[in-house]
């Protein structure tokens, strides 16, 4: 669902209980009236609106007495509402450009699976399952695709869910093809390199400010070999999650380097003992 | 140095078998960083925009959909 589409409900949502609110008793409607003199500007009003949908919703339609101010004023926020929800649009680029709103958006179980619950992972959007635990994010991970038909992209989307199952105190940011297009035109020399999954490292500070690794598995040429790496990458993000130095554990671990690397590698088995490892 | 022959041609595929096996460490390596590497500068001007669509809202978090 996109950002337009929740933020149209909402605002729906928020019109109707307003002017159900407009019926009720004087007395009950204190906490409408805190709501009627929110501030004019759009955003300010979606922020105001939202909260007394919960109070106003609750209350018991058969209290009589409507009081027109209280109706009035309710017309009017209705009013103000509208046309900041009608055109899809603006709500859309609105969407873009706010965090918070797309968080939300996204927090919204999608209408075409109603048997289905939508867990957030990310820290940022909050607990939303049992199994969630309460750790701080170490890193943030994006996959780039950008759409070839490549084996890689094929075992990426089956294990995604997979990966994020085993990843989930981090969030995953999953570009669309559009993004992963626009971001590999700004950085050519990735073309080709993609799927990628690029992890950054949210304890970087100093004068480096982006630490982590990232995973080229368009490189690969078969799945299996795909699979291999992209267990490597589950099994080497959890045990390395409270490393005090990732990019020497990527050096050790992963590129082989010294005396037991080159045994390994000499081994014939570099995929397998990092697997073991 | 050498007492024969054979002395010289056991040394010479010797040192021909060490170098073919640093080659090949060498060229796994190669492969493994390419594949799997750390942020370099050029990764660095990816990662920054990448945050900042992430400040900026253009990409949120997946969420991970279980069957009820």
């Amino acid at each position: 669902m996109t950002a337009a589409a929740t933020r149209t409900g909402t605002s729906g949502r928020a019109k109707h209980a307003l002017s159900a609110s407009s019926k009720a008793a004087p007395e009950q409607d204190a906490a409408e009236e805190t709501a009627a003199s929110q501030p004019e500007g759009a955003d300010e009003q979606r922020e105001g609106v939202d909260e007394p949908t919960e109070t106003v919703a609750v209350q018991p339609e058969s209290v009589d007495g409507p009081t027109e101010v209280i109706a009035a004023q309710s017309e009017s926020i209705a009013e103000q509402i509208e046309p900041s929800a009608a055109p899809v649009e603006s709500v859309a680029a609105l969407g873009e450009s706010i965090p918070e709103l797309a968080e939300a958006s996204a927090a919204t179980p999608k209408a075409g699976a109603p048997e289905a619950k939508t867990v957030a992972a990310s820290p940022e959007t909050g607990p939303a399952s049992p199994d969630t635990r309460d750790e701080k994010p170490r890193f943030r991970i994006f996959v780039i695709d950008s759409g070839w038909n490549h084996p890689a992209s094929k075992v990426l989307n089956e294990n995604i869910e997979l990966i994020h199952a085993l990843t989930h105190e981090d969030p995953i940011y999953v570009l669309d093809r559009d993004q992963s297009v626009a971001l590999l035109r700004k950085n050519k020399r990735l073309i080709g390199h993609d799927p990628i999954i690029a992890v950054h490292d949210l304890t970087a500070s100093g004068f480096r400010k982006h630490l982590g690794f990232r995973l080229h598995l368009g490189l690969l040429d078969g799945e299996a070999d795909a699979l291999s790496a992209l267990k490597m990458f589950a099994r080497f993000i959890n045990t390395h999650r409270e490393s005090q130095n990732l990019e020497a554990d990527v050096r050790r671990k992963l590129h082989k380097q010294g005396m037991s690397g080159a045994i390994e590698i000499v081994g014939g088995a570099a995929h397998h003992v990092l697997m073991e490892a | 140095m050498f007492d024969s022959f054979g002395d010289v041609l056991g040394g010479a595929v010797a040192v021909v078998a060490i170098g073919y096996l640093v080659f090949e460490i060498e060229q796994k390596r190669k492969k493994l960083r390419t594949l799997f590497n750390v942020i370099n500068a050029d990764d660095a001007v990816m990662f920054g925009q990448l945050e900042d669509m992430v400040a900026i809202g253009v990409i949120i978090p997946h969420h991970r959909t279980v069957a009820a």
